[in-house]
């Protein structure tokens, strides 16, 4: 096993098993069946000591692949797939995708306080997401189509044109059909 | 044969046609762009049915669901990039054909493959699924139950990597459906924790949104600077000459019936049965050096066996109710929405909607063909929209998803929740299959149980002292105990 996936497991499981001892022990005090012998406790509770095993498996053998330093032999495809992502010089992103959960829990937080509709408060959430997802390059381009209306300058600033288009029609077009023709009571501030 | 012409005469009037073919349009798009899999198409689709009725909400879905399918292929001829997991296989000789001048010819394959594999399996599904049922039917609780427990094993012991990660992952999903209000138990509460809104248990469209959706999009984020490679692209070769059909005709039926064989086992999706067949034809091939280096063989036999998986799929969902993919669980969960009970009596109480899902399957089968053909080249265009465009969007209609049910924003979090236990999961490799399968299958294996309990007095004999129980557990024993024993033999030839 892989040292990094070992240490994922380590970390996942133990999250796990935390969730199984909290469900034991809501389950412990449920009473007996009224109509059938088992009741409501025994299957979440035999669910949970499976669950709890099964874990248990995994993380003997991700402690042993990291105390042997057992690193796997990798197949043609992934090696290849590594290969082609120094070349073209990718590195992925986590921190991104953590800003956009973050965004998306203050999206979320923003709609339920209801203070501006949905179309407004999705509008504005696209278009900020969009963005950053984008990068800078665009953003310097349209900052400075917008200082000196230079047209040269406008496909790189095309992008930032483009996101706030879609921003705009997503936004409220989700508005629009969703309430009107869908009839989801969406915030509307 | 009457309630099916019926149901043909009904899936071609003006409404169902546009949805059907909507749908698979739809879902062919979504295919063709890497990071949306099917099962994140259907079930950001699935709110917008609820005010469709069931016949109509269904065929718009199993359209999307084959176009879903189908349109994986596209990417994984022309960028080596599966759209759908379903079309790996298809990447190994697609693209290299692609690459080699031939990308119209390779997809030409790739579109026939999957016409004829949809169709063959079509053919079981409308033989198979009534007689099924029929036998379903005299199904007590413990076969039912033991049933879903060999469904569980079967499903954890052929998914990818390894089985205890199946198996712990369709534990975690059962464990998920346990909170709520236990109705065996007189309506009272468990694992609720003193939550109100647990009362009602965990949402399936949060549930099944947040871990097919958003550990999607948080995936493709992290990805999101990966390059993609491009091949030039024609149409030339597009539709199959006869000399072709003629070459790979019994490639064609061997691999869609090794496809439905596969379907119709119990939570088995397109991706193993692509995996069978390639491997099938490979070993049966005149030429097994080409493989991987752009057969014809390779492309037909993977995309006649991933179409071929959705007919066989749908026979267990129609005929029992027990998924046969991940997208057939959240089909189960569509008709449950729609307040249709799935099972062995559906063909019994529902049989309209037995008939529209078995003819969309058809209509789909066929629109699929006619749009694939026609307008591949611009459907093809798409792949290379870039996704900072596409990702946040769909994370807009995931939040109006989970919201739409209920008007509840705890459903929003719990959709998020799962979203990012989703995303870890899969990074420990921890399939989220068996996950779903699990959410949906565990209330019915519990109720069948407690049921069975009640009839026999707390005795749970039936299990072995019944002819099918007994079968089902003894299938599921050696489901369970097959690869240690595979792995002990392996072990002990090498040391030879």
């Amino acid at each position: 096993m892989n040292p990094t996936i070992a240490k994922r497991d380590i970390g996942l499981m133990l999250f796990i098993i935390a969730v199984c001892v909290a469900v034991l022990i809501e389950s412990w005090d449920l009473p007996p069946g009224t109509f059938e012998p088992l009741g409501s406790g025994p299957v979440p509770q035999a669910i949970a000591f499976l669950i709890i095993g099964l874990c248990l498996i995994i993380l003997a053998r991700a402690a042993i692949a990291l105390a042997r330093h057992t690193v796997p032999e990798k197949t043609a495809e992934e090696l290849e797939a590594e290969a082609a992502d120094v070349a073209s010089g990718f590195q992925s992103r986590p921190w991104s995708a953590t800003a956009v959960l973050v965004m998306s829990g203050l999206y979320i937080v923003v709609l339920y306080l209801g203070v501006l509709g949905f179309g407004v408060v999705s509008t504005v959430f696209l278009l900020i997401t969009i963005l950053f997802l984008l990068g800078r390059p665009p953003l310097r381009a349209f900052a400075a189509w917008v200082t000196s209306f230079d047209r040269a300058h406008l496909p790189a600033a095309m992008p930032v044109l483009i996101a706030f288009g879609i921003s705009v029609v997503m936004g409220f077009g989700c508005e629009f059909v969703f309430t009107k023709i869908f009839y989801v009571d969406l915030p509307t501030g | 044969m009457a309630p099916l012409l019926e149901g043909i005469t009904h899936i071609l009037t003006p409404i169902p046609f546009l949805l059907v073919g909507l749908g698979t349009f739809l879902g062919i798009i979504g295919g063709a762009i890497p990071g949306i899999t099917g099962a994140m198409m259907i079930a950001l689709t699935l709110p917008l049915t609820f005010n469709m009725i069931p016949g109509n909400a269904l065929a718009l879905l199993i359209g999307m669901y084959v176009g879903a399918i189908s349109g994986g292929l596209i990417t994984a001829t022309l960028m080596r990039m599966p759209g759908t997991p379903a079309a790996v296989m298809t990447t190994f000789d697609g693209y290299p054909m692609a690459r080699g001048g031939q990308p119209g010819r390779a997809l030409g394959f790739g579109i026939a493959a999957s016409f004829i594999g949809g169709i063959i399996s079509w053919i079981f599904l409308v033989l198979v699924s009534e007689p099924l049922s029929d036998l379903a039917t005299r199904f007590g609780p413990f076969e039912y139950f033991t049933l879903v427990v060999m469904a569980m094993v079967l499903i954890a012991s052929v998914s990818q990597g390894s089985m205890v990660k199946g198996l712990l992952s369709g534990a975690l999903g059962m464990l998920v459906a346990m909170p709520g209000v236990d109705p065996a138990a007189g309506g009272f509460p468990r694992l609720t924790w003193d939550v109100l809104y647990l009362n009602g248990g965990l949402g399936l469209l949060p549930v099944l949104i947040g871990v097919f959706a958003v550990s999607q999009l948080i995936a493709d984020i992290v990805d999101i600077d990966r390059t993609i490679e491009r091949t030039k692209f024609s149409t030339k070769g597009i539709l199959m000459s006869f000399k072709d059909w003629k070459n790979q005709a019994w490639n064609m039926l061997r691999s869609s019936v090794i496809g439905t064989w596969i379907g119709i086992l119990p939570g088995i999706g397109a991706n193993i049965g692509s995996i069978v067949a390639y491997t099938t034809a490979k070993n049966m091939s005149k030429t097994p050096e080409k493989f991987g280096t752009g057969s014809e063989e390779g492309i037909v036999a993977s995309e006649a066996a991933n179409n071929a998986t959705i007919g066989g799929a749908l026979i267990p969902l129609i005929a029992m109710g027990i998924p046969g993919s991940v997208i057939d669980a959240i089909l189960i969960g569509a008709l449950m929405i729609h307040a249709i009970q799935p099972g062995p009596t559906l063909f019994l109480n529902n049989p309209e909607i037995v008939y529209a899902m078995i003819s969309a399957c058809l209509l789909a089968n066929i629109m699929m063909y006619g749009i694939m053909t026609s307008s591949v080249g611009k459907i093809a265009q798409l792949m290379f929209t870039p996704r900072a465009y596409v990702l946040p969007p769909i994370l807009v209609f995931c939040v109006i998803g989970s919201f739409a049910l209920n008007n509840l924003f705890f459903d929003v979090w719990v959709m998020l929740g799962f979203g990012v236990f989703g995303y870890f999961l899969e990074r420990s490799k921890v399939p989220l299959g068996p996950f779903v399968i699990g959410f949906v299958l565990a209330p019915i294996a519990e109720s069948k149980l407690r049921s069975g309990l009640m009839m026999t007095d707390g005795d749970f004999s039936p299990v072995v002292t019944r002819p099918l129980p007994l079968i089902f557990v003894i299938i599921s024993v050696v489901l369970l105990f097959w690869p240690f024993y595979q792995d002990w033999r392996n072990r002990k030839r090498e040391g030879k």
